[in-house]
């Protein structure tokens, strides 16, 4: 894989520019091995090596990789069945993986920056159950993230994150002009774990539910979606540091929890036709 | 067999939550004291060769922050806020006596984070906005000094009104919150989990190249004048408010475990 990168940036006067560049070449191996299938299950394992482009205000000139290097390693176990009306496909994968050089969110300048070496370990759990009248499919992901240098855990990384989507579908008994009315029910669940903030804090964990129902009939369909079913009121993002609302006499300097609600239920109603093939 | 799913999830939960991003956020108490030496009355001897009695040496502290960078020596003049992490911050002010070397707590507890350690200190002499002329005085003295047969009794305070205040901005006059904050005290204080933070205030030190033979007489005695556009604000007066503002040793920031 070959990356060039260039950044132009504006000096004292618009006709002035300055202009680095740099480009390297990496091989980006990975090895699988599958065993299987015994039962419908298979055994897999494979290990690799990647590349992320690293931001461009740390290229300089010719510099000799502008980019992170990826190292993983992952081993798991798939099952997969099907019956006449019904497919499940699950799979269980534990991972590992090494950054040298990662994004890492600064709070302070309000972005990433280029950080140290990082690890990450856990699981990820993942199904999907499919049949004539649903469809289910569901994960979850743990994971541990430290530096490598400290060994501290990397802030605002979830150590757990869950996701269902579900859909529940049929003809309903009402025809309009020969045709069935189509129904559907579907609802997405949300769990993110507390994330750990820096100065050891945590945040809170955060858990939605969105929903929908909608009728659908030939090209036309009609439905209300509801966005954050249950009203929570959660935080989406959390963070500590130095802010001050005036809210005494003398400022506040030293890093404070500041977060960014979570929007409120949100309910809409949609309409829609589709043009061409149904 | 049932329970293995579940403890297998519980193990994984555990691993992923288990360690710190390191340092801590913490609530700490604050106090505030004259000299351990201290006494009422404070007797010393000035580096002039005055003997002084002090009577009464009480400070008002608006607020005290610590800060983990120290701004560079020689480098362009500084803001009133500090470049850097504020890692320990009291924003409740106490009038301070100065003649005691009880802890006298701040009304409020203070904030800060264990991580990174304090370089530098400052200390906010006002009894409001930190931009805005104060009206009300924050040292009020009183003493005796004699040198040679002659004592005078004296009595003095420090305001730091809008005559403090250079002027002319357009001049680049620094702003008047750079006279309610004395900064940078060098200091190097650890916040812990425990314990608390002290600020200690030596009186003797703001008598430094105090000559009191040109201290101004009133009709009740002698006295340091709070005026500096006064032709009375002599001497005495101007190295009364410069040692107020001294980043020496004059402010002693500590660690308590208590």
């Amino acid at each position: 894989m070959k990356v060039t990168m260039s950044l132009a940036r504006r000096a004292d006067s618009p006709a002035q520019t300055a202009t680095v560049s740099a480009s390297s070449i990496a091989a980006l191996p990975r090895a699988s091995l599958l065993l299987g299938p015994f039962e419908h299950v298979i055994f897999s394992a494979s290990a690799g090596k990647g590349i992320r482009s690293i931001d461009p205000s740390y290229i300089t000139q010719d510099v000799k990789t502008p980019f992170a290097s990826i190292t993983a390693f992952e081993g798991g176990v798939s099952y997969a069945t099907s019956t006449k009306n019904m497919a499940l496909v699950a799979r269980s994968v534990f991972f590992e993986t090494l950054v040298d050089k990662d994004l890492i969110f600064d709070q302070t300048v309000g972005r990433n920056v280029l950080g140290v070496g990082t690890h990450r370990v856990g699981w990820v759990g993942a199904a999907r159950l499919t049949g004539t009248f649903f469809d289910e499919s569901a994960n979850i992901t743990f994971v541990r993230a430290t530096y490598d240098d400290t060994h501290l855990l990397v802030a605002y990384i979830p150590g757990a994150v869950f996701r269902s989507d579900t859909a529940v579908f049929a003809d309903l008994p009402a025809r309009i002009r020969g045709t069935p009315v189509r129904g559907a029910l579907s609802a997405g669940i949300t769990y993110v774990g507390p994330r750990p903030l820096p100065y050891s804090q945590q945040s809170q964990d955060l858990f939605t539910i969105d929903a929908s129902a909608t009728l659908s009939w030939t090209n036309y369909e009609v439905g209300i979606v509801s966005t954050n079913l249950l009203d929570n009121k959660y935080r989406l993002g959390e963070y500590n540091y130095a802010s001050d609302f005036h809210s005494q006499q003398q400022p506040t300097l030293v890093p404070q929890r500041t977060f960014a609600a979570g929007a409120p239920r949100g309910v809409f109603a949609t309409f829609g036709i589709t043009f061409g093939g149904v | 067999m049932r329970s293995l799913p579940v403890a297998l999830l519980s193990a994984l939960v555990g691993v992923a939550c288990v360690g710190t991003t390191g340092g801590e956020l913490v609530t700490f108490s604050a106090a505030a004291a004259g000299p351990e030496d201290a006494t009422a009355p404070l007797a010393f001897i000035t580096d002039l060769g005055w003997n002084v009695t002090l009577t009464q040496a009480t400070l008002h502290v608006g607020a005290v922050y610590l800060d983990q960078s120290m701004p560079v020596s020689g480098s362009q003049g500084t803001n009133c806020i500090l470049p850097g992490t504020y890692v320990a911050e009291v924003v409740s002010g106490i009038d301070v006596d100065l003649l005691s070397s009880t802890p006298q707590p701040f009304p409020t507890s203070g904030q800060g984070t264990t991580i990174p350690p304090a370089l530098v200190g400052q200390v906010w002499l006002t009894h409001g906005d930190v931009s805005a002329a104060d009206p009300t005085p924050v040292l009020v003295i009183a003493g005796t000094a004699e040198k040679g047969g002659t004592t005078m009794s004296f009595t003095g305070q420090v305001t730091i009104g809008a005559s403090r205040q250079a002027s002319g901005s357009a001049a680049g006059a620094d702003p008047i919150c750079k006279e309610h904050i004395v900064s940078p005290i060098p200091t190097s204080v650890e916040v812990g989990t425990s314990g608390g933070l002290l600020l200690r205030v030596d009186p003797r030190l703001l008598f430094v190249n105090v000559d009191f033979s040109q201290l101004t007489q009133f009709s009740d005695g002698y006295g340091f004048t709070d005026d500096p556009t006064s032709a009375q604000y002599t001497q005495p007066s101007r190295n009364l408010y410069q040692n107020l503002h001294s980043s020496g040793a004059l402010y002693t920031f500590s660690w308590t475990d208590q």
